[in-house]
């Protein structure tokens, strides 16, 4: 298939049984931004992959958990292993930790994936270094499943600086501020955990946030692209 | 859930509980100064636990104004002092409102978080069905202090088991579960010799005597065989019933191991027989307590009572610390252990007073020699001075002086061979070589009358010291006669009552709003606390005072919480969760006089609180707030 083919491809071939539950997904009603914040509902999203290139590397697992009125809720979590006949490059094994053996025993990525969806509905997801986690579950979701994911995405490695910048780490990574904080996640790079870790940072985010007067989940995420132009213009500025 | 599992309880809850937990627990996250709860919220609705940071409960204002029943000023500014005093910290792995969601009402003090902190919180319906399924997490909550207490027994026996070999017998066992064979009888009327051939075919050293209902009569072992038989000449055809040792100990089997060794302790027998229905169902030794030691309890006590000089006192005293050692690897109580150390120093100072007696002959006016502090309370650990007095009945026609002048010397020779034995001389001078400490029924009298009446901060020190006396050696009865009185005479004596419970309270225990607890700053011991003057000081003047307001004449401190229970003036629960406070308290103090001995150094009660594991960390937090809760109460009584 031609890159313009598989650009202009009008659906894919879902497997039998997947069409209702995507139309299901689908008829749920989107989530206003304007909900207040001290009440909201978010999913807190970690992804791991076999490499950094959003558009080449294998998306291994999921992990989410959710926070709910500024509760993290530890019960309802979700974590899934993409099932896949290659195997992982052996230096990404060190890291995430999901070795042939533990990748050949997962989920066939279709189920993962619609649990996922199933999992999250439409409800405003949270990330460190969103735009990755976004891209990689986009990309995913559409050649599996044939969808596009509408949940407002929030980034939380803009806004933390965006909220502390007496905190003096205006591009750091999530392992910076989880031990800023005095954070530790259990096991990190183990996609729920890293979920549980970012969520802790979260709710410290979100009392910050409430603190400062922003009230809805839109206002967080004015204030995260705001930081997120403000690093890109710098970064320009100086190169 | 990784966090829970290394927590009390939680670590000791079955995983199917665990899960549950995982699955209701929601995490929140309290900025420093945020409040977590508060008791405008009405009736506790979520059980908490630190997941990380620190959370202080303080007294709300509204709780102030309820409580505060009196109208003078400088009674109110004391009364915010203890407000603040009674604040309290909790730490990551702590729980709470336990007490106020078992009760249904809403939280007594403001929860703050003192730090960024991130609190588990569990639904109270979820909390119910926790409580209601697991027996773990239900003693917890019921019996928190005691819980934690028997985990951190548990370990003491752990770590001390790991250390020497195992297979020592539990001193909390039934005695039933100790008897390892059908017991070796036989009938009054045997001759000695058969007795004798059945003790070799049984391979026993003890035989029981018994008659044709089974019920014990006596007990012949081959200790006696030496004394009464080879060595006095007996005709082994005679019957065994006029050598055996009459009236054996008898226990029945659901009596604890620990209840035999104080017995045979306090009695100096070997064997105990086990008797159900006045039938003999087994025989317990020494040697079954006490499988491998090789200094027993029973031997102890029998050589220090037959000692020939004080010099073998001298080396037996070395003994006492091995026994200790023994009894806390096989899990005596500390209770057990510190009743043990008095029993044994009183057989000490009672052996040292019947060698002087012998060395001088016996004075011409029996007197009564009197133990003081700790030893009067019988709670006695390792590191001890001597507090001790005589008491006497000067005869018609004799003064008292001429009586004392008399007895001093006695008493100076008795203080000095303490000394040599590892007592060392009272610096204060409560001695009875003294000749304030060496006085008359009626000269005690108008001693401590003299105190109750004028009470100046002289008078209540020592009356701390004083007024916990008990008899150690002589006639009983005019001791007793004057621990009736000192009762009587406190407890009609409001005014001296609230002096004792204004010195109750200036040993306020160490729990700090900044750190955990508070240690000392400086001086010899810096970066310690003091376990004896922070940690027991409270609670053994607490039970003094309200023992002797209500007119009870025991001297020990768990025996006067008990009967101030028992008299109903505190709750039965809170005599029992001060008494375990008491007791690991006691517990730490004796581990540290352990090390101390092992190490060669020089024992005292400073404890570096960062060299506790954090189960002792909490447990010792846990009693210093039982001590809080004592004087606090003692503060309403006396309207302090």
């Amino acid at each position: 298939m031609s890159w313009l083919a598989r650009l202009f491809r009008p659906y894919v071939e879902l497997p039998p049984g997947y069409a209702d539950r995507v139309e299901s997904w689908k008829n749920l009603s989107a989530i206003s931004e304007k909900v207040p914040l001290d009440q909201a509902r978010f999913l807190v999203v970690d992804v791991e992959t076999s490499g950094l290139d959003v558009r080449k590397d294998r998306l291994l697992s999921i992990g989410a958990v959710a926070v709910e009125a500024r509760r993290l809720r530890a019960g309802e979590n979700f974590e899934s292993i993409l099932r896949r006949e290659e195997v992982s490059e052996r230096e990404n094994i060190l890291i995430h930790g999901i070795g042939p053996q533990v990748q050949a025993a997962g989920k066939p990525p279709e189920e993962s994936l619609m649990k996922f969806l199933e999992f999250i509905g439409k409800i405003p997801l949270v990330a460190f270094h969103a735009g990755f986690d976004q891209a990689m579950l986009d990309r995913n979701l559409r050649e599996t499943l044939g969808v596009r994911l509408p949940n407002a995405w929030i980034d939380l490695a803009h806004l933390a600086p965006a909220l502390l910048p007496e905190a003096q780490l205006p591009r750091a990574g999530l392992d910076d501020w989880l031990s800023y904080f005095g954070l530790r996640a259990h096991a990190r790079h183990r996609a729920v955990d890293d979920a549980m870790a970012t969520g802790e940072l979260f709710l410290i985010l979100l009392q910050r946030a409430l603190a400062d007067g922003l009230d809805t989940v839109s206002s967080l995420h004015i204030v995260a692209q705001a930081h997120e132009r403000k690093v890109l213009g710098n970064g320009m500025g100086g190169a | 859930m990784e966090f829970l599992i290394r927590h009390a309880p939680f670590d000791r809850m079955v995983s199917a509980h665990i899960e549950f937990l995982a699955k209701h627990l929601r995490l929140g996250f309290y900025a420093k100064g945020e409040v977590v709860m508060e008791p405008a919220d009405g009736a506790a609705s979520r059980f908490y636990i630190i997941k990380q940071g620190r959370v202080r409960g303080e007294m709300s204002a509204v709780h102030e104004t309820e409580t505060i029943l009196s109208n003078t000023t400088a009674r109110e500014d004391r009364k915010s002092d203890l407000a603040n005093d009674a604040a309290w910290e909790l730490l990551t792995g702590e729980c709470f409102p336990i007490g106020a969601l078992l009760a249904r009402r809403p939280v007594h003090t403001v929860h703050r978080a003192v730090e960024d902190s991130f609190c588990f919180e569990l639904d109270r319906e979820h909390f119910d069905y926790l409580i209601d399924q697991s027996p773990v997490f239900h003693d917890f909550c019921t019996r928190r202090l005691a819980n934690l207490l028997d985990q951190a027994l548990e370990g003491v026996q752990a770590s001390l088991t790991a250390s020497v070999s195992s297979g020592e017998t539990s001193l909390n066992a039934p005695l039933s579960s100790l008897i390892r064979r059908a017991p070796v009888a036989c009938l009054p009327q045997t001759p000695i010799r058969e007795a004798l051939l059945s003790m070799k075919n049984e391979r026993v050293g003890s035989i029981v005597i018994t008659d044709s209902k089974q019920k014990p009569m006596g007990v012949f072992t081959l200790h006696d065989l030496l004394d009464r038989v080879a060595t006095a000449s007996i005709s082994l055809e005679s019957p065994i019933d006029q050598v055996m040792t009459r009236l054996p100990l008898s226990m029945p089997p659901q009596a604890a191991a620990h209840e035999a060794a104080a017995l045979m302790a306090r009695m100096g027998f070997g064997h105990v027989c086990i008797v159900k229905d006045n039938r003999l169902i087994g025989v317990v030794s020494e040697r079954d307590l006490f499988s491998l030691q090789r200094v027993g309890l029973v031997q102890l006590s029998r050589s220090i009572t037959h000692a020939p000089n004080i010099a073998t006192l001298v080396s037996l005293g070395k003994d006492i610390h091995r026994v200790i050692d023994l009894m806390l690897l096989q899990g005596a109580s500390v209770t057990q252990l510190t009743q043990i150390i008095t029993l044994l120093n009183d057989h000490i100072t009672r052996r040292v007073i019947t060698l002087c007696l012998t060395e001088t002959g016996m004075p011409s006016v029996s007197f009564t020699w009197l133990s003081f502090g700790s030893e009067g309370r019988q709670e006695q650990t390792l590191k001890t001075d001597q507090d001790n007095g005589i008491l006497f009945l000067a005869p018609d026609g004799r003064s008292a002086a001429d009586v004392r002048a008399e007895l001093l010397p006695l008493a100076q020779k008795i203080n000095q061979a303490l000394d040599a034995c590892g007592y060392p001389l009272c610096p204060g001078h409560i001695m009875a070589s003294n000749p304030e400490c060496c006085l008359s029924l009626e000269e005690w009298k108008n001693r401590f009358r003299d105190w109750i009446e004028h009470g100046t901060p002289e008078h209540l020190l020592k009356a701390s010291i004083f007024f916990d006396f008990r008899s150690l050696y002589g006639d009983r009865a005019p001791v007793e006669e004057l621990q009736r009185w000192v009762a009587k005479r406190v407890k009609a004596n409001t005014r001296f009552l609230r002096l004792m419970a204004e010195n109750a309270l200036r040993n306020w225990p160490p729990l700090g709003l900044v750190r955990d607890f508070v240690v000392e700053s400086g001086g010899e011991h810096p970066h310690t606390i003091d376990l004896k003057l922070r940690g027991t000081t409270p609670f053994v003047d607490g039970a003094r005072l309200l023992a002797l307001a209500n007119g009870i004449s025991d001297t020990n401190s768990v025996a006067r919480l008990r009967a101030t229970a028992a008299a109903k003036a505190i709750l039965t629960d809170e005599a029992e969760a001060w008494c375990d406070a008491l007791a690991f308290i006691q517990l730490l103090r004796m581990r540290r006089h352990q090390q101390q001995e092992r190490a060669g150094r020089p024992l005292d009660n400073h404890i570096d609180p960062d060299s506790l594991n954090e189960l002792d960390r909490r447990i010792l937090r846990e009693s210093f707030r039982q001590a809080r809760k004592l004087q606090t109460r003692l503060a309403l009584d006396y309207q302090l």
